[in-house]
């Protein structure tokens, strides 16, 4: 069973971007965590999924997105634009 | 091959004879001929011993070069073994070397099958089955576990796992559908599929690999008798452009990791019944996130932080100060970054996924947790100009003043065949030597194009090697010896030093130890540093500019 985020956009209202994890890209590398512990946590199969609640500063969700080796993580605006990957 | 279950399978290094010095063949994501004797530890062979043991095959080790043996004694040894295969890890700077031995090995022991493992033959196996007589060779960097599959497909006629090479005619294994052919002479046993878990590998057996010869002569040590583990496969950044492992045998998308509870099994076992006071985890990249917080966890609660000391190669920008605190108590000392330039245009290149004002940050964090950082710099770059590499010295020597860093190693970058680096050399000509002459790829000179003289390279790696040597760094080491093992270490540090001071001298085997012209030329490299330059400046601009790009990026997602 798909957790979210993954897989699929999912968002949150207290920010203006939708997150996705490619899930076949995920390779448990977890730097994610370490970079937005509130945002991004690991399922059962150690692969990345979007917790709910209040996600981290937007600038520690950019900087997770960028630390992820395979680019597996997605982030668009509201608005369906890709922010990252550029 | 004798059917019966004891089959026997040596997992050697003949002895390289060679005035260059101490081959670093094994356990090398690069190569290197080291003045000081070093001798590292073969972990993915010794798994696949340790593997073949347990599937009920007899497993030899001989490693000629760790026990520094001549090739004539080694090559009388393995005679006497009379074993059935022999496996042999190679690479690009000795796989000519290797080629010889293979046919001097099969018209002296015709009944023995060689097998060839290792990144330069992954990268290009069938240059060697065209050159030399070798029986298999196992692609990518599960063969801890195919070797077995192989010797099971031998003499019990399993059906041959994917990612082989065999040659045509050979009627030993039996093969799948999914056979492919070379040139109607080669077959590869189908596609290569590296998803073992290797949770399942057995533990090293560390008798039978030896595990004492590679116990002392390691510069990752600082207490010892210590040993290696190797918890994950290989690096989970898996991109930068010059690292041949994670091109050849652990490309991207096949990394793959212990999980804390086994690393911490595996450590808890070997401290107990080696008594070992120190452990390196070569894996790439050590695990971070949750798996990184259980396994110090486990090393806490258990009190093994008190009975071994722990070291890892990391990220810069992987942690936070939290998890190096974490580290701290779980008794990591020495922590290995790959630091490689002080140039983001370098940085960028390499696709290294690091800012300049990282490598300060992070190393500080490791300090502050107290940890002993060591980064590891590269010089000769095709793209880097002289300024370029004074810069990347000037702040190896700020972050040694600013006792940031405790030891570093620099190299000259070397492009492995296998590796994106390299393709783009001969795409852009930036190659001064043949691209097949491999014996080349050993460090000893660079053998790309470089905007200044060659001279000049192997000084700078000199004055890169003596910049610890400002008074601040001097004075912080001396006051911090509390015991005879800082003491003895220092002086084992020292001697390091002045072993790579005269790997990197311009007239290379020609200079030994007292040549007058030695003792001048790194006396002269080390004193320099004691006065303030300009690139001194120059690179704390550097850092702040960096921090002030990355502040800008994040401006431009603030929506």
């Amino acid at each position: 069973m798909k957790k979210y985020g993954q897989d699929t956009f999912t968002d949150n209202k207290n920010q203006k971007i939708k997150i996705k994890i490619i899930t076949e890209k995920c390779i448990s590398a977890a730097v994610c965590l370490i970079q937005a512990p509130g945002t991004f946590d690991l399922d059962d199969n150690q692969i990345a999924y979007v917790k709910e609640g209040t996600w981290d500063e937007l600038k520690n969700i950019f900087k997770a997105a960028k630390a992820c080796p395979t680019n597996a993580i997605i982030i668009e605006d509201l608005n369906g634009n890709t922010l990252w990957p550029k | 091959m004798k059917n019966n279950k004891k089959s026997k399978v040596v997992i050697g290094y003949p002895p390289i004879e060679t005035t260059k010095g101490v081959p670093l063949l094994s356990q090398n994501r690069q190569f290197q001929y080291f003045n000081a004797k070093t001798y590292i530890y073969p972990m993915v062979p010794a798994y696949a011993a340790s593997m073949a043991q347990k599937r009920g095959y007899e497993a030899v080790w001989m490693d000629g070069i760790a026990e520094e043996l001549s090739y004539k004694v080694w090559e009388k040894k393995l005679k006497s073994e009379k074993p059935d295969v022999l496996m042999m890890e190679t690479k690009a700077p000795v796989v000519k070397y290797h080629w010889k031995i293979v046919n001097k090995l099969k018209k002296s022991l015709p009944a023995m099958l060689m097998v060839m493992v290792g990144d330069h033959v992954t990268y290009n196996p069938k240059e060697t089955m065209d050159h030399c007589s070798v029986d298999y060779i196992i692609t990518g960097g599960d063969y801890d576990f195919m070797l077995s599959d192989l010797l099971d497909s031998i003499t019990k006629g399993t059906i041959l796992v994917g990612g082989i090479w065999g040659r045509v005619g050979d009627k030993k294994v039996k093969l799948s559908e999914f056979i492919k052919y070379e040139d109607n002479k080669y077959w590869i046993s189908g596609p290569l599929k590296q998803a073992h878990n290797l949770d399942e590998l057995p533990f090293v057996d560390r008798d039978l690999s030896k595990w004492e010869l590679y116990a002392y002569h390691n510069g990752n040590y600082k207490y010892t008798p210590a040993t290696y583990m190797y918890s994950g496969k290989d690096c989970w950044w898996n991109r930068c452009t010059f690292c041949v492992w994670d091109h050849t045998l652990n490309p991207l998308g096949t990394y793959r990791r212990f999980s804390p509870e086994r690393l911490f099994n595996e450590i808890k076992y070997v401290v107990d019944k080696y008594h070992v006071k120190e452990i390196f985890d070569d894996a790439g990249t050590l695990f971070v996130g949750p798996p990184l917080k259980k396994f110090c966890e486990l090393m806490i609660k258990s009190g093994y932080n008190k009975k071994v000391v722990l070291g890892c190669n990391m990220r810069l920008n992987a942690l936070n100060q939290e998890y190096y605190d974490l580290m701290g108590k779980a008794n990591f000392r020495f922590i290995l970054y790959g630091m490689e330039s002080a140039n983001q245009y370098t940085l960028d290149k390499l696709d290294k996924g690091l800012k300049v004002h990282q490598i300060e940050e992070g190393v500080r964090m490791a300090k502050r947790a107290g940890l002993e950082p060591h980064v590891t710099i590269m010089l000769g770059y095709p793209w880097e100009t002289e300024e370029m590499a004074r810069n990347t010295i000037a702040l190896s020597k700020r972050l040694f003043s600013n006792g940031y860093v405790d030891t570093m190693q620099a190299t000259i970058v070397v492009p492995y065949p296998g590796t994106p680096l390299y393709k783009e050399c001969i795409e852009k000509n930036w190659l001064s030597v043949k691209s097949d002459n491999y014996e080349k790829f050993d460090m000893r000179r660079p053998v790309m194009k470089i905007p200044f003289e060659e001279k000049k390279l192997y000084e700078m790696t000199q004055e890169l090697y003596s910049s610890f040597f400002t008074p601040r760094y001097i004075f912080r080491k001396i006051i911090s010896i509390r015991n005879y093992d800082d003491l003895k270490f220092l002086f084992y540090s020292a001697w390091k030093i002045f072993g790579h001071l005269l790997d990197f001298d311009k007239s290379q085997t020609k200079i030994k130890w007292w040549s007058p012209n030695f003792i001048i030329i790194s006396s002269k490299s080390m004193l320099l540093h004691l006065f303030p330059k300009k690139e001194d400046k120059l690179v704390e601009e550097k850092i702040l500019q960096s921090k002030k790009t990355e502040m800008e990026e994040e401006d431009d997602f603030n929506i």
